[in-house]
């Protein structure tokens, strides 16, 4: 989930960038040989009788807290090495995340000492710092075992050969455990590539204070959601007295979190950002449904209804009526006691949907040790090891059914809503190899949009920049 | 013989990684791309002459290489002429004035940012104070890039400035004394003496510069990441996005080619104009 990691603190550990970036350039031009995956992860995991002790764990899951993957033979493992890469510390409300992150791969190494240890290196800057670093260890096939990835772009990691299918190590009723749209993120081609413990959603906040001055009742669960002129009428019927009515976050600068905030609500309208084959994006990210929201969305800046230099913290200092957000930000909220605020669902066009997806985990293609990777790929999804402690954390939806009852904050408002839009209306963005290319481009044209861009024009460049790079890649065939 | 040691340097980091780019810049590589590589001889470079996302960075790069080399040699010419005066505190200022040159351009980017923040920046708020109203700067079309202009003029003023002040220790002091004897005033012999003497310091300075401004990268990937509408979208920017970002290796490898030429022919027309201009 990159529109977290973008706020002004991080630029300070964007140092780095320009030195990673040269070192990737020098990995390119040292190998346009075709690529071949060093070691496919052809262990059956059987061998290691660890697949069999995970089921279990699952189906007693609600009985004891211990029963979490715990392997059924002890011995499987002799003083294994293997390698993790996480986001790192970087400061913001990421932080406290990164940190729980690494105390769970550490209490994995303390459950498994003698056995399995885990070298566990963490590395700043999700967006841009974790991109280059992991492209330039894939081209000198220097890859660790297991390694935190953001979750639009497990395809281009799998296209890649960086990541390896991990499909045969959780067993069906397993893979039921998780929320359709995680299981729809990670997979690409009939694989499954990756798993996360997390996921996302998104809605409007809004201050209780203003809706009451204005006269305006809010919905407060999905069936009563707003269509969108309705919505578009309360932001402007909120908007003034130096009040905003909806405020969009475009403070968090070009990011994926533009993509991922605008395209639920594309596909809400009919629409999609690239065709269902995959084979282009023209005719759909600059489709009718496409312009039609962007369009919408632009008037409600041009009449000021949001603004398009917002202060990070306008809602909380009630300067707008609605924000339209994840819940990662309730953290904050402490610090503003006058803030009276709830939640409520996404307004939609057509049909209610909801964004999905966050920082997720997969295994490398080339790790020599399978089944140790496998053991803490399993730890880190597990509902006791892994979910409950970040998700107390961070706050975002669980990613697994059975972890709702464990975390009782999660039936309560404000995070209940998050949750039930995440199982009844979640969606995932669309996973190819394409992303990068996609998300970077709609990202800058949804920027330019809200300043005032013509619309049509600047999504038929998003178009063009995108169908390019699937015709550069052979529409990523191979 | 003895140029071996160097010449064994230059040809690995510097010749071989350039022939590997024009190798690159013909075939149809992709960064960890599966599938073979082919050859394709000079379809990047056709391709690059109609992306018009790559000439607007090209007239961005040029546009922003007139704007900054002029006014960063300005600027540096005439803070060494104050501080060659000798004044009382002349050194404080001379460190005060290069010290921004010793930051590191992301911090001086972080710092910037701030200062260019839409509502709490210190910038609008003194234009809010003096009844001006608030300018977009970094999210203006016509403003990014001057706004980053103004930034890179503030790191590098002060690094030309030493430059010129060493310049200008050199000339000897017979020839200002010589002219003052003769009667010239102080305009004159800055005029006379002074400035064609600094012409070889003003011809180091202008080459450098323009290349630097040139390879305009770190500040727009701290501040604007090329937009608003691709205004700060540099040469050098285009180059990262489509090479690292996009993974287009071959491509970007060709737009470096043509940057490279880019570059080149630039250096040696300024050599030219500046040894007509020496053999006066």
């Amino acid at each position: 989930m990159a529109h977290r990691s973008q706020r002004l603190t991080r630029r300070a550990f964007l140092t780095i960038a320009a030195g990673t970036a040269g070192a990737g350039l020098l990995a390119a031009c040292g190998g346009p040989a075709t690529q071949t995956p060093g070691v496919a992860p052809t262990t059956a995991p059987s061998s290691t009788s660890a697949a069999g002790a995970t089921p279990r764990a699952t189906a007693s899951s609600a009985s004891s807290a211990s029963s979490t993957v715990m392997p059924a033979s002890g011995t499987a493992f002799n003083n294994v090495k293997i390698q993790a890469w996480l986001f790192g510390d970087t400061g913001g409300d990421v932080n406290l995340e990164a940190q729980t992150t690494r105390r769970i791969v550490e209490a994995f190494g303390q459950r498994y000492q003698g056995r399995i240890a885990v070298d566990i290196t963490p590395i700043a800057n999700p967006d841009t710092d974790y991109q280059a670093k992991v492209q330039s260890a894939a081209a000198a096939k220097q890859l660790p075992d297991v390694l935190q990835l953001d979750g639009p772009f497990v395809a281009d990691y799998a296209y890649r050969k960086i990541l390896g299918p991990i499909g045969d190590y959780f067993t069906p009723d397993d893979l039921r455990d998780f929320v359709p749209s995680i299981i729809e993120q990670g997979t690409w081609r009939g694989k499954l590539w990756s798993l996360g413990a997390f996921s996302s959603s998104m809605g409007v906040m809004i201050n209780q204070t203003l809706f009451a001055q204005a006269g305006i009742a809010a919905p407060i669960d999905i069936p009563s959601a707003w269509p969108w002129p309705r919505f578009a009428e309360a932001a402007r019927r909120l908007t003034g007295n130096g009040v905003r009515g909806l405020d969009m976050h475009l403070d968090y600068g070009v990011s994926d979190w533009f993509t991922y905030a605008v395209s639920p609500f594309i596909w809400s309208a009919g629409g999609d950002l690239l065709a269902p084959d995959q084979s282009t994006a023209t005719g759909f990210v600059n489709g009718p449904a496409a312009i039609n929201v962007l369009t919408e969305f632009q008037r409600l800046f041009k009449d000021d209804s949001i603004s398009a230099t917002p202060d990070p913290k306008a809602f909380e200092k009630g300067q707008v009526a609605m924000q339209i957000i994840g819940p990662w930000v309730i953290a904050g909220f402490k610090d503003f006691p006058d803030l009276n605020w709830a939640i409520m669902p996404l307004p939609y066009f057509a049909t209610k949907v909801s964004p999905s997806g966050s920082y997720t985990w997969g295994i490398s293609s080339t790790t020599k040790n399978s089944a140790a990777a496998a053991e803490l790929l399993r730890w880190l999804v597990a509902t006791d090891s892994g979910i409950v402690p970040i998700v107390e954390t961070n706050k975002l939806p669980p990613a697994r059914r059975s972890a709702y009852p464990k975390l009782p904050f999660y039936a309560t408002a404000p995070y209940a809503l998050y949750g039930e839009q995440l199982r009844q209306t979640a969606k995932a963005r669309p996973v190819t190899p394409a992303y990068p290319v996609l998300t970077a481009k709609f990202a800058e044209a949804v920027n330019d949009i809200a300043l005032g861009s013509p619309v049509q024009e600047r999504l038929n460049a998003v178009a063009r920049a995108v169908d390019d790079d699937i015709a550069r890649n052979n529409g990523y065939r191979s | 013989m003895f140029l071996l040691p160097a010449g064994l340097l230059l040809a690995i980091f510097l010749v071989w990684p350039t022939l590997q780019v024009l190798g690159l810049s013909i075939t149809d590589y992709q960064l960890l791309a599966p599938g073979a590589t082919h050859v394709v001889g000079l379809a990047n470079y056709r391709q690059l002459l109609h992306d018009a996302e790559f000439r607007d960075a090209v007239r961005v790069t040029v546009t922003f290489a007139l704007g900054a080399v002029p006014l960063q040699a300005s600027l540096a010419l005439a803070l060494a002429l104050a501080l060659n005066l000798r004044l009382p505190g002349g050194g404080i200022l001379r460190a005060a004035f290069f010290y921004p040159t010793i930051l590191s351009v992301v911090v001086a980017g972080v710092i910037w940012s701030y200062l260019y923040h839409p509502t709490q920046g210190m910038f609008n708020q003194l234009l809010t104070g003096l009844g001006i109203p608030r300018q977009p700067f970094l999210s203006g079309r016509d403003q990014a890039l001057p706004a980053i202009g103004a930034l890179a003029a503030w790191q590098n003023v002060g690094f030309y400035m030493v430059i010129f002040l060493a310049g200008l220790r050199q000339i000897p002091t017979q020839c200002s004394e010589a002219a003052a004897l003769d009667g010239a005033n102080g305009w004159q012999q800055l005029r006379f003496i002074t400035l064609p003497l600094l012409r070889p310091t003003g011809a180091f300075v202008v080459v450098v510069g323009t290349i630097y401004a040139l390879r305009l990268f770190t500040e727009v990937y701290v501040l604007t990441r090329g937009g608003p509408f691709g205004a700060t979208r540099t040469l050098i920017y285009f180059l990262w996005e489509e090479g690292l970002r996009f993974r287009h290796t071959a491509y970007a490898a060709a737009a470096a080619a043509l940057f490279f030429l880019l570059v080149l022919a630039i250096t040696l027309v300024q050599r030219r104009l500046v040894e007509a201009g020496a053999g006066r």
